[in-house]
């Protein structure tokens, strides 16, 4: 066990390394989140919806963007893996298929929540809200759970699309269905009716547990 | 040692010549099945009071939805058996599984929208939690058909065998868990349980119609399957 | 290193034939390899050398057929062509990932191991490749056209290394277009459409 955190530890260590070199990810993150937000939020300002509208709109926009934002981030860090066969160099050091897959959801998770950040703020802002969320513990739960679940299917699903025709499009294919029902929680819990705010914080929990513990079953059987 | 999984399955053999005729009773017998399922549903059950003949389309939905789990649970078998067996009569299992509960999930989804349309005015509301998971379930199974047509060979069964599992295991947690909201402000009629079908002409046809679609959804992932490892020794 | 008993097996290969996209590459081969053996194979272009190799490695699954490492034995497999290195880390923190002992290259300065993978010429990211696989410290050694850009003089060291190894009691798989000196090969073999051809009579290498 300490085995595999270690080598975890080393993995995480490895992609934020490779990341603070490159800044690929951060910047094309945050890119996405800005241009999205501008994008978004000019279309809600051209329906004309009202300030109270909006307050309800809000989250569920952010969430949006933070996928769309989170997406291009998982699919570049597989790129990272099959370029020059460094995952297969892994591979043949018999590296842990466990500590890969739980330092890639952990990497993953770590700049998806910069996302998460950059959208919980910029996203309302735009809007002319106070970016309220931002500011409370339940709005930032939300999102570490949505951003979790996300890490978790984008680690085990990212060296599918690698390795299949269209692979930046069929990411979001393979995602969507595993992602739906974390961003319908997500979207509830903070701007559905509170009475049944218990069950969908229920649902988003479990579906976490779901999906990190089944990618770390199934991880082994997509990496060579 | 590594052997390789497709040693394993060269015993599979040629096609099993024997099992024809038993496919082709077992083909007659749903037909006739099915053709009895219809003649109840359009002879046999009254016009229901509030919605008249639109109702029928109840039988053909609910059917079409057992199918579907059906199917989903022939998947879960498929992609967990060639994971841990690597076997390729598996990875058929998985193929078919996933075609046949795409068909039959669309067929969901069409007719709960034709029957929305008639009864609430609406075809489809993101209200109905039960609605939403079948069009996730849908996205599920245009994921997985498309998933084997676009991965290199080599790589298709793993893959969708991964996802397939993922997919299935998804379902029964959105699925049942919709039973724990409260149905106040839901669209969806939860009519079986709370005895909405008191005729007993409507009892015999909904389940005779449930078992009809649920064998013949099983019949066509039993064919698809043989298809599909015709095809894969043709290769 | 591990030391094996002298002429002790240690990869057995039989009736292996690979595809890649569903084309076959060549017809079932089989072959064994002792302690204290290396092995070169020839042949020309697509013909399957390397996918020969990496499937002995573990890295490509579409082949039918099945090969074996005795008990205790463990392979490394180093390409010329492609460093299986993250290009970003220096060769100290791509060991790092892989082994926690200290690590001291033998045929790459100090210096330039501190520097990303992506500032080395094609030459130095096959030494970097060969010397990260070094550290794991295998029996089995797989090398992919690894002398490929190679300056005489880092040739004769890394066959030298390979040498060592063979006489410490491990084995090594040189897949090769030039001619490998006569001094460290054990024996040749062609790798065509057809099979292996240059192999000793029973099928084995003492």
């Amino acid at each position: 066990m300490t085995g595999i955190f270690f080598c975890t530890v080393k993995l995480l260590r490895k992609d934020l390394i490779i990341e603070t070199r490159r800044a690929e990810l951060t910047v094309m993150s945050l890119m996405s989140v800005i241009g999205l937000s501008i994008i978004l939020s000019y279309g809600v300002w051209l329906a004309g919806i009202s300030q109270s509208q909006k307050m309800e709109l809000a989250p569920a926009l952010s969430l949006s963007v933070l996928f769309m934002a989170a997406l291009s981030v998982i699919g570049k860090f597989s790129e990272y893996d099959e370029k020059s066969g460094a995952l297969d160099g892994l591979l043949v050091a018999k590296v842990s298929s466990d500590a890969l897959y739980l330092a890639r959801v952990a990497a993953i998770f770590l700049l998806t929540s910069i996302a998460a950040f950059a959208s919980g703020l910029v996203l309302p802002t735009l809007l002319g809200l106070v970016p309220s969320l931002l500011l409370s513990w339940h709005g930032a739960l939300v999102f570490c759970g949505v951003s979790l679940g996300l890490a978790s299917v984008g680690a085990t699903l990212a060296p599918i699309a690698v390795r299949v025709r269209a692979g930046s499009i069929f990411l979001l294919t393979l995602m969507l269905p595993l992602v739906i029902p974390l961003f319908f929680a997500s979207c509830e819990i903070l701007s559905g009716n509170p009475s049944t705010r218990d069950f969908w914080w229920t649902l988003l929990a479990a579906l976490d547990a779901v999906y990190l513990a089944a990618g770390l079953w199934l991880h082994p059987h997509v990496v060579r | 040692m590594m052997e390789n999984e497709n040693l394993a399955d060269s015993k599979s053999g040629s096609p099993d010549s024997f099992s024809l005729p038993v496919f082709t009773c077992v083909t007659l017998f749903i037909a006739v099945w099915v053709t009895y399922s219809q003649y109840l549903i359009f002879t046999v059950v009254p016009n229901e009071v509030t919605m008249g003949a639109v109702q029928r389309i109840f039988y053909f939905h609910v059917g079409s939805a057992f199918a579907t789990y059906a199917a989903t649970a022939c998947l879960l078998v498929g992609s967990l058996g060639f994971l841990t067996l690597k076997s390729k009569n598996f990875d058929a299992l998985q193929l078919a599984a996933a075609e046949v509960g795409l068909l039959f999930c669309s067929i969901v989804l069409l007719t709960g929208m034709i029957w929305a349309q008639s009864a609430w005015n609406i075809a489809f509301s993101f209200k109905e939690p039960r609605l939403v998971s079948t069009l996730v379930l849908w996205l599920l199974f245009v994921a997985l058909v498309v998933l084997r047509k676009f991965a290199a060979r080599s790589d298709a069964a793993s893959f969708c065998a991964v996802f397939g599992v993922l997919g299935a295991i998804l379902v029964p947690v959105v699925v049942y868990s919709v039973k724990f909201l409260s149905p106040v402000g839901q669209l969806h009629p939860v009519v079986v349980e709370h005895d909405g079908l008191r005729e007993a002409s409507f009892r015999v046809a909904f389940w005779v119609t449930n078992g009809a679609l649920v064998a013949m959804a099983l019949l066509f992932i039993w064919l698809r399957k043989k298809i599909a490892s015709l095809e894969e020794k043709n290769l | 290193m591990s030391v094996s008993a002298p002429t002790s097996q240690q990869l057995s290969v039989v009736n292996v034939a690979a595809s890649v996209a569903g084309h076959k590459l060549f017809s079932q081969i089989s072959f064994s390899v002792n302690s204290g053996v290396v092995l070169a194979l020839y042949g020309g272009n697509g013909v399957g050398k390397t996918t020969l190799l990496r499937v002995l490695a573990g890295l490509h699954r579409d082949y039918t057929g099945n090969f074996s490492y005795s008990p205790g034995v463990t392979v490394g497999f180093a390409s010329g062509s492609v460093s299986m290195l993250y290009e970003d880390l220096s060769l100290y923190e791509n060991v790092e990932l892989v082994s926690n002992t200290s690590f001291t290259p033998r045929l790459l300065s100090p210096a330039l191991c501190d520097r990303p993978i992506k500032h080395f010429s094609s030459g130095e990211r096959a030494l970097a490749a060969f010397e990260r696989m070094w550290v794991m410290q295998p029996t089995v050694i797989l090398l992919d056209e690894i002398t490929a850009h190679l300056d005489q003089k880092k040739r004769t060291a890394l066959f030298e290394a390979v040498k060592a190894h063979a006489k410490r009691g491990g084995a090594a798989i040189f897949v090769s277009h030039e001619e490998l000196p006569a001094y460290i090969v054990s024996a040749r073999f062609v790798l065509t459409a057809a099979g292996l051809s240059g192999i000793e009579p029973g099928g084995s290498l003492a």
